[in-house]
């Protein structure tokens, strides 16, 4: 029973993790329709920001962290501007290609500023505890981390449903043209979700690298693709789906290496067969609506 | 009039023909007849179901009560493409051409289920088949010739003006060697000469090709002139049937559209 | 000039393909024998290349489908093709921990048969997970799906340690390989590509990325065209996997990755989609730009000042450049225009322009 509290703890946390960054995916894709390849990126960029604060400058770290946040929003937001705004009315390959190109270059600029091997993250010290519940370890940084994403996303979700920006966002979610006809500032509206979706995933990045406490350039890989996942089995579109999603994909992936330990191996392809089981059964995902193309 | 030609059968029948959408029903117990060699004209208000009448026809919607039938085969839940094979085939209200491909690729694109390619032995130059291309081109070039686009053959079929788009789309259609064509507002756009000509040259190819025609449209004056029948629906239920003439004076079809195009002659 | 009469071009385009052919024989055969160990096995992999855009090009630039999942392809076609025709003697030793699968121990296959069954088996796969992909996904859905599958292979083949030697991977090839090889087997899928061009077939593909509806409309079945040209593109991409193999004298579940993705994709977007000749001198430049550049990620001297090289300054040089491209050359850098022999001799059009306004010219003076 312990065993699988344990389990099921790690699941949650982890799973927080993917639903943070998660989160960003589904809010482009929603409004733009762009599957942000370089979303994962960001999210790395967070992590080494606030290394370079905390690690390099020494600044304490909350503001490393508040200041990593905002710099790496900038940089969410500099991506946009540069990369996607001029396709906007292109052919949707083409954006993809030029997310593609925007992972790459954050990628490997991250590699040539810090060099390809992972680096120790120094974690402060209150998040060095560890809990010993019965039998259960619980290290204090799980609990950071689930209350962390409970936080941010009670956040978004009082921006989207009680401002006047978040209903601009949905209502461009749902009808990017007619919001357009009714006087939403559609540019500044996309920049908008493209600083939160990026200050989220800097969060996600400086919570795992507090996790580890580790940081390599090609942590993206690992938990990007992932989080799309989570997006998708969500619904993609919607972020209470993100939320979910990424918990239950994070619950499904620590209960299969508990439950099939002899497969631990194969624990990268769960996500990736939910993946493709989802969008082939239910592509709008949990959460999700579904549209049909009008002929 | 509507020849009660007994000799004349019946080419598409639709009986009790319904979908419905989750709660809304598009398409609402609609029969319709359709006569071979007929130009039988579809029409109502906006949203009134037309396309999906077609849609219908075409399996892209599977019906959920009644059924279609061509030359007495029933359609439910066939493949879209074994529906062109059987001869039916469709245009779209917004043209749909292979923007990359030239004019002459259009056409022979359209030409490509009728001549039993196999991939394999083509690519390998085999079973006759540089034969079977340049017989596919030859075809490809008459038919472009007979509606006067062969000198744009080596166009890109979006550099055309919009009223040959529309002629090219149509005689893709053709090139599927139909039996029944299924127009779907093939003037929308035009301006009254445009009009004009596409009205000759549905006559025209209904005489040529040898085939039915079921049109959706919206300019009056082309229904009137081309149609031999015209079904009016409305909220997807049938509101009336009839020859032109018929329909014209009919008082539930002119309450329908409230304020009739003005395109209408009294 | 003024261009042949008309009786004449066909056997002048004769002519010129002959002295090509010719030609193309004689640089190989020079490429070979006459060069620098190094700038061969660039060469080298700038065909490997070719074979392998040129796949993705048949799935993406003809079709339309978004395949982020080709290095999967790639992978299967290498493994396949190594494991079949490594010795008994050298599997032995190389499955040294936990000792091969009996079935796969006595099979020795020669090296071409083994390439051929690797995209054979890569192009089975395709089929196999083509038909429920393909059928109701597009674009970035298609994109991220194929993508999980190619991760799914990875994962695979880094467990499956009987049959693939998990992570270890497996060392040593024989380096049997060598110009011959390299072009015969990018001439072969050039020309595959280029009858494909021609062929209704083709035609068929680029209309389904053009309007699927439209092309369905016109009564074909897209599914199964689709998967057709899925598996096309992924036979080639196993060739091509296998022969970058044996380029590299080692396979392992970790070669095949994002690298070689984006270079393939980098090479048909700026080739320009679907478009044949753009493809192979885009494999050629980007290739041999790839390895130029490696210098800049060495130590280098520049008026006696010592400058670190960085390590992936070519791959960021490169993502700028695809981003560049991208903004300004949405249809690749050759768009739609493919080589044909008679645009050898055949006057451009954007010299008609001058040439008439001489004409012009000297006529008023008149």
């Amino acid at each position: 029973m312990s065993l699988f509290l344990q389990n099921f703890i790690n699941g949650i946390s982890l799973g927080s993790m993917y639903a943070l960054i998660a989160i960003g995916y589904t809010m482009v894709y929603g409004i733009l329709r762009l599957i942000n390849f370089a979303h994962s990126n960001i999210f790395t960029v967070g992590a080494f920001i606030a290394f370079v604060f905390s690690a390099t400058l020494g600044i304490h770290w909350a503001f490393a962290y508040l200041l990593a946040i905002i710099i790496t929003a900038l940089v969410g937001r500099l991506t946009e501007m540069i990369a996607y705004r001029p396709l906007r009315d292109a052919p949707r390959i083409s954006v993809l290609i030029s997310a593609i190109a925007v992972s790459y270059i954050l990628e490997n600029l991250l590699v040539m500023i810090f060099g390809g091997r992972p680096k120790s993250f120094p974690r402060p010290a209150m998040f060095d505890f560890v809990l010993d519940i019965g039998s259960i370890r619980l290290p204090v940084i799980n609990i950071v981390i689930i209350l962390s994403t409970v936080f941010f996303l009670a956040v978004l979700l009082l921006i989207l449903y009680r401002t006047k920006s978040g209903r601009a966002m949905r209502a461009m979610s749902m009808d990017f043209d007619t919001a357009r006809l009714m006087g939403v500032n559609v540019d500044q509206i996309v920049a908008i979700t493209f600083v939160i979706g990026s200050s989220l995933a800097a969060v996600a990045g400086i919570l795992v690298a507090n996790k580890f406490p580790q940081i390599n350039p090609y942590m993206a890989a690992t938990y990007g693709n992932k989080a799309f996942v989570a997006a998708v089995v969500g619904g993609i579109g919607s972020v209470q789906g993100a939320a979910i999603g990424g918990v239950c994909l994070g619950l499904l992936e620590i209960l299969f290496v508990a439950l099939f330990p002899s497969l631990s191996g194969y624990r990268d392809a769960i996500a990736f067969l939910a993946l493709i089981v989802v969008l082939l059964y239910k592509p709008t995902g949990l959460m999700g609506a579904g549209g049909k193309v009008k002929v | 009039m509507r020849p009660n030609n007994p000799d004349q059968n019946i080419i598409l029948e639709a009986r009790a023909l319904s979908v419905r959408f989750g709660g809304l029903t598009a398409v609402d117990n609609l029969d319709m007849a359709i006569k071979e060699h007929e130009i039988f004209g579809l029409i109502g208000p906006n949203g009134a179901g037309k396309t999906t009448v077609f849609n219908l026809i075409t399996q892209h919607y599977l019906p959920t009560n009644g059924d279609v039938f061509f030359m007495g085969e029933s359609l439910k839940g066939l493949r879209p493409d074994k529906i062109v094979k059987k001869g039916i085939c469709r245009t779209f209200q917004n043209i749909r051409l292979f923007h990359d491909l030239t004019v002459r690729d259009n056409i022979l694109t359209g030409m490509h289920i009728r001549n039993n390619v196999n991939w394999a032995l083509s690519i390998l130059g085999l079973g006759g088949y540089n034969r079977i291309e340049k017989e596919m081109l030859k075809k490809a070039d008459e038919l472009l010739e007979h509606v006067g686009l062969l000198k744009y053959a080596d166009e890109q079929a979006t550099s055309l003006p919009y009223g040959l788009q529309r002629r090219l789309e149509i005689v893709r259609a053709l090139a599927t060697e139909p039996k029944l064509l299924l127009l779907d507002e093939p003037a929308a756009g035009m301006n009254p000469q445009e009009v004009t000509e596409l009205t000759q040259f549905i006559r025209d190819i209904r005489a040529q090709f040898n085939i039915t025609i079921l049109l959706i449209e919206h300019h009056m004056n082309l229904v009137m002139k081309l149609c031999d029948q015209i079904i009016v629906i409305n909220y997807g239920k049938k509101l009336a049937e009839g020859t032109p003439e018929a329909v014209k004076t009919n008082e539930k079809v002119i309450e329908a559209y409230l304020g009739v195009d003005k395109d209408v002659k009294s | 000039m003024k261009a042949a009469s008309k009786q004449e071009k066909p056997k002048l385009d004769q002519v010129i393909r002959i002295v090509l052919v010719a030609l193309l024989i004689i640089f190989t055969f020079v490429c070979e024998n006459y060069i620098g160990e190094y700038p061969k096995r660039v060469i080298m992999l700038c065909a490997i290349y070719v074979i392998m855009a040129i796949g993705l090009n048949i799935i993406f630039g003809f079709t339309g489908m978004f395949s982020l999942g080709h290095y999967g392809f790639m992978m299967i076609g290498a493994y396949v093709a190594v494991i079949l025709s490594l010795p008994p003697e050298q599997k032995q030793a190389i499955y040294y921990v936990t000792g091969i699968e009996p079935w796969l121990a006595n099979i020795e296959v020669n090296y071409f048969l083994g390439i051929i069954i690797g995209g054979l088996v890569s192009a089975l796969v395709a089929v196999l997970i083509g038909f429920p992909i393909l059928k109701s996904l597009n674009d970035d859905y298609l994109g991220i799906a194929t993508l999980g599958f190619a991760e799914i292979v990875r994962v695979v083949i880094n467990n499956l340690i009987t049959i693939t030697n998990g992570p270890l991977g497996i060392k040593g090839l024989p380096a049997f390989i060598n110009i011959y090889w390299c072009f015969g087997f990018a001439a072969l899928t050039v020309l595959f590509a280029v009858r494909l061009n021609r062929v209704s077939t083709g035609r068929v593909f680029k209309s389904i990325r053009d309007n699927e509806i439209a092309a369905e409309a016109c009564g074909i079945h897209l599914v199964g065209y689709k998967v057709l040209s899925f598996a096309l593109g992924s036979f080639f991409a196993g060739i091509g996997g296998a022969l970058l193999g044996y380029w590299t004298a080692t396979i392992d579940p970790k070669m095949f990755s994002q690298v070689q993705n984006f270079m393939v994709l980098m090479i048909i977007v700026t080739g320009g989609r679907g478009n044949i000749t753009g493809t192979v001198i885009m494999s050629f430049v980007i290739t041999f730009g790839m390895e130029w550049l490696r210098f800049v990620e060495e130590p280098i001297k520049i008026f006696g000042m010592h400058f670190q090289g960085i390590p992936g300054t070519r791959m960021l040089v490169f993502s700028l450049l695809l981003l560049f491209i991208i903004l300004k050359f949405q249809k690749g850098v050759f768009g739609i225009k493919e080589f044909t022999v008679s645009s050898l001799y055949t006057r451009p059009k954007f010299l008609d322009r001058f040439i008439k306004a001489k004409e012009g010219k000297s006529d008023e003076t008149k």
